[in-house]
This record gives C-alpha cells, sequence and structure tokens, in this order.
C-alpha cells in the first residue's frame, strides 16, 4: 500500500513540473528492505527534475519518502534515469 | 522592486549575501554586477566585489515562453520603444491566446488536479483572468500552489485545507491544515520544506516569466511558528552580542530562516548581520554594528 503511495506521489510531482507529462513513467522494483523507483521523462525535462544543484531532485525524494515510509516500507531510493 | 547592494570577498560571496538579503533562490534575482573583487599583492583582498540585486520581477524563460506569458511582460529591458508596432501586435495574438492558453494549460496536465482548481477556485480564478494583467498574479499563483498542495495530500492519502494570508503586497502565506498533516511536515520540518521547494518548481513552470511576488506554503502552520520562536531567539542573541561585543554564529539555516533573522536583526540596534558558507550549511552571524566586515 504505502509502496504505492510512494509511486503515486512520485509520479504525481514529477509529472507537474515537466514540459511534457506524457513522458514520465515510474518503475518500482524491489530492494532488499524497500523499494527502488526509476523515474524517466522525455528528453530535455531532466534539468527540470534535478534543478539547480539537485535542489528540485532532493526534493522531490523528501517527499516520495514521507509518503511512502512505514513500519514495514523502511527503504525507498529514488532514481532518476536517462 | 528593491535593489540591494552587497559587498564580498568574491562576486560569487556579494551575490550570496545579496540572495540572504532578498530571501530568495539564485533563480529568483537579478544580479548587476557593479565591481568585481580585486586582489593585492599575496591574494589580499584590496577591494571587495559589490553586486547590486533584487527580487526578479518577471523570469525570462528560454523554453514555453512565447506560450503565452509573451504578451507585453513589463520590465523586460529589450522590449523598448522599437518593438512597438510588433508588439502591438503580438499583444492581441497574445490576449487571445491566454483564454486558450488557459484551457491550454489544463489540458497539458490532463490531471485531475487542474479539474480540481478550476472548481475549487472558481470564484478567484474567473476574476483575475477578466482584468488583464501582465503578469500572472499572486492570486492565480496561490491557486496553483493549493490545487497542487491539495493533490499532493491526496496522494499521500490524506485531506487537507488551505487558507491564504495576504502577508504583503507581493507575499501570500497559505497555511495548510489537515488529519496527518504531519507526514507532510516531517522531522524538523524537512518534508514541509521540501514541498515548498516543490511548489516553488511548479509555479516557475506554470507561471514562467510571469512570475511576480512570493507564495510560502506553510504545512500545519509550523513555519509561523517556528518563524516566531526564531525570531524571539535571535533578538536573545542579539542582545548577548549586544552586551559582549562579541559575534555569534548562528547555526546553518535555508534560505527563508536567514530571512527571518536578518529581518529581525535589523529592527535591533546596535547589531548588523553577516552571512557565511553555502547551502545547506549556510549560516547568518550575529555581529555588533559597525563591526560587518
Amino acid at each position: 500500500m504505502s509502496a504505492d503511495a510512494a509511486s503515486r506521489v512520485c509520479e504525481f510531482v514529477v509529472k507537474q513540473i515537466v514540459d511534457n507529462p506524457d513522458g514520465v513513467s515510474v518503475a518500482q522494483s524491489e530492494t532488499d528492505g524497500g523499494i527502488r523507483l526509476d523515474v524517466s521523462v522525455a528528453d530535455g525535462d531532466m534539468g527540470r527534475v534535478i534543478g539547480k544543484r539537485g535542489r528540485v531532485a532532493s526534493a522531490i525524494r523528501t517527499v516520495v519518502r514521507a509518503a511512502g515510509v512505514d513500519n514495514d516500507l523502511t527503504a525507498i531510493e529514488v532514481e532518476f534515469v536517462d | 522592486m528593491e535593489w540591494v547592494e552587497t559587498t564580498g570577498k568574491t562576486v560569487h560571496d556579494a551575490k550570496e549575501t545579496a540572495l540572504d538579503a532578498l530571501g530568495v533562490d539564485t533563480d529568483d534575482a537579478e544580479f548587476e554586477l557593479i565591481n568585481d573583487a580585486r586582489t593585492g599583492l599575496f591574494g589580499r583582498v584590496k577591494e571587495e566585489a559589490r553586486v547590486r540585486a533584487r527580487v526578479r520581477p518577471t523570469t525570462p524563460r528560454a523554453k514555453d515562453d512565447h506560450r503565452r506569458r509573451r504578451r507585453g511582460g513589463k520590465g523586460r529591458g529589450g522590449q523598448g520603444e522599437g518593438g512597438q508596432r510588433t508588439s502591438n501586435g503580438k499583444n492581441r495574438g497574445g490576449q487571445k491566446a491566454k483564454n486558450g492558453g488557459e484551457s491550454k494549460g489544463s489540458s497539458r496536465g490532463a490531471k485531475p488536479k487542474q479539474g480540481n482548481d478550476g472548481e475549487k477556485n472558481t470564484d478567484k480564478g474567473k476574476q483575475k483572468s477578466v482584468s488583464d494583467e501582465p503578469t500572472m498574479s499572486i492570486e492565480e499563483q496561490a491557486d496553483i500552489a493549493e490545487a497542487f498542495v491539495a493533490d499532493l495530500a491526496k496522494n499521500f492519502g490524506t485531506t487537507v485545507t488551505c487558507d491564504r494570508d495576504q502577508v504583503a503586497d507581493d507575499e501570500i502565506r497559505v497555511t495548510v491544515s489537515g488529519e496527518n498533516i504531519g507526514r507532510m511536515i516531517g522531522q524538523r520540518g524537512m518534508t514541509a520544506g521540501a514541498i515548498d521547494e516543490l511548489v516553488r518548481t511548479v509555479l516557475q513552470r506554470h507561471a514562467g516569466s510571469g512570475r511576480g511576488g512570493r507564495i510560502r506554503v506553510d504545512m500545519g502552520g509550523v513555519r509561523a511558528r517556528r518563524a516566531e520562536a526564531l525570531a524571539a531567539f535571535v533578538r536573545e542573541q542579539a542582545a548577548s552580542v549586544r552586551d559582549s561585543g562579541v559575534a555569534r554564529a548562528l547555526e546553518p539555516m535555508d534560505g527563508a530562516d536567514r530571512k527571518v533573522v536578518h529581518d529581525t536583526i535589523s529592527d535591533e540596534a546596535g547589531v548588523d548581520t553577516a552571512s557565511e558558507g553555502e547551502d545547506p550549511n549556510r549560516r547568518v552571524i550575529i555581529v555588533p554594528a559597525g563591526d560587518a566586515d
């Protein structure tokens, strides 16, 4: 459930930020003790998602973790893939 | 908008100080270099770098800009008298595009958010789009911010309500409250800070160049309480600096908190502020007046 919340929040936030929301996809996979979200965006939107000095990217990570982390799920990784 | 003038050992330092004073991000500020630092023998600083900065009245955007925000935006230096004829024509196009742009804006997200936005803010939103403002009004920005936060909360599995306060001519504070809001605040307000950052990014995308003023999102009112507590703490520290004549460095804080410190100190006699370090370790130092570097 909370993994879904993390993934949902992640997709929502990224789509709000990019120029091309249709180009956004979030792939979820299991890691030991948690999940990993691989986010890919359309060409040219990567800079927007990462932001100056990675500020936006780290804000996304913080918010996604807050959405997903609970007793069962302790580790959520968010990676932005080219 | 007001300009502030700052100095530093390097241009970069001077800019950082200016950003602190303005309480904004590099993206939202505009700089003019007055003079570069000059170094003397053995790298000793002979003359400090001096810059002038202000909150950027319009944020130029490379992409997407022509879509709707180009209509005779004020504060664009390049668009002078010469451009009058063409800019007139452009203007009309731009205005038409505005209404179109509104619906385009909705379709592009293709998310429930947009519908929500329309519903919830019908009264305010409508009013604003009738008056043809050169920049996206701060109320419209607040609409976007509120819609974003409300939808974010939905994705968190909770519901929130937003209250807005016009805290200054160019600043609206949106206070968000609701059950289970704690998760959206986080330890030491970390999540709340991240949400504020995301709101800023979203506004940047929606409003583009037509963005003036500032929207502050305060989850659960923690920021207001924290600002009060911080100001009280700073006044205490200021008193001790004034009495002892010894400067005191505060712990590293983010830009919003540093602004609280600067604002508080500016109302205190006998003390001044200086800043050092770089984000996220940038900190304010309270110094006895007249000692400021």
